[in-house]
């Protein structure tokens, strides 16, 4: 079975982890990783818009070579999958089971969390590209600067710890970031989950649709494909996948 | 099941949200109802508002 994913240090994690799970349940099958340099990879300056959201930016790429006969199937987090179009000819065959969804808080060196929340964020500044993450940082922290900030987990947590500068779309820079906000699940795939200084309370910063968990898609005619997908498949992921994926069409689409 | 979705806008400012429970094996009933609520408690007036240019 041939499975594309994104490059990054935290998606080839997950697709092994999918490898793993399948060669567990289907003794004999062999499983290639087909890795993709996703514009939304490549690009590490631009927000996430022109290439046409989170969805052209990190999943249109991947989901066209399923189409295209090139792969069985194609990993991804599903909060990165638009929830607001439909796509022809694909169907998720299994969601894996779900990670902690939460959101947390990485602080630089030498930044105690004590010291960052008695501040309500002023004088200090928050790496994010999300608008959910800006939006809930400002609710929390009325004084915080929100920075632009682009990245697979490690490269922003890298960037954080060197104090890089975060280059703009239309030139310039800003940074460097004192904190940012990140998934938890994320920073546990690629081994950084010490670095946690905060976890936000989920009544505090809701996570995004599909956050924590891994969506596995294939083409909806391929039930050779399906039907091995469907035994790695965590049903109760798949209902939290499908409720809020209608709450966010009616709500908020 | 529950479910839990918010609608806010850029500022953090305003702020809506609606939460519900349901059968674990009618997900999609359940989003609906908390779609519909979020809707009926003033989301599309924030999201219009933040929309991109």
């Amino acid at each position: 079975m041939r499975i594309g994913t994104r490059k990054s240090a935290m998606a080839l994690a997950q697709t092994e982890e999918i490898a793993r799970r399948l060669s567990a349940v289907a003794p004999g099958i062999e499983v290639e990783i087909v890795k993709f340099e996703t514009t939304g990879d490549s690009d590490q300056t631009s927000k996430l818009l022109p290439h046409g959201g989170k969805g052209g930016a990190f999943v249109r790429q991947i989901r066209d070579a399923v189409l295209a006969d090139q792969l069985h199937a194609a990993m991804h987090s599903l909060k990165d999958m638009p929830g607001n179009e439909d796509t022809p000819g694909l169907v998720i065959g299994a969601t894996l089971s779900r990670d902690p969804p939460g959101d947390v808080l990485v602080l630089r060196s030498g930044l105690s969390i004590d010291e960052f929340k008695r501040s309500r964020g002023k004088g200090f500044k928050i790496g994010t590209n999300a608008v959910r993450r800006a939006a809930y940082a400002r609710r929390l922290f009325p004084e915080i600067e929100i920075i632009h900030y682009r990245g697979a987990a490690d490269t922003r947590v890298r960037k954080l710890d060197n104090a890089e500068l975060q280059k703009l779309p239309g030139g310039g820079a800003v940074g460097p970031a004192d904190a940012l906000i990140m998934a938890r699940s994320g920073l546990e795939r690629v081994g950084l989950a010490a670095r946690i200084a905060y976890e936000f309370p989920v009544t505090d910063m809701l996570p995004a649709v599909g956050q924590g968990i891994v969506a596995v898609e294939c083409a909806a005619q391929d039930f050779q494909t399906r039907q091995t997908l469907s035994l790695i498949d965590d049903p109760a992921a798949h209902a939290c996948a499908d409720a809020a994926d209608v709450a966010d069409r009616i709500g908020a689409g | 099941m529950s479910l839990t979705a918010s609608v806010l806008d850029e500022s953090g400012a305003l702020f809506i949200e609606a939460s519900r429970s349901g059968p674990a094996d009618r997900p999609r009933e359940l989003g609906r109802a908390v779609g519909l609520e979020l809707l009926a408690k003033g989301a599309a007036d924030i999201i219009e508002r933040s929309r991109p240019a």
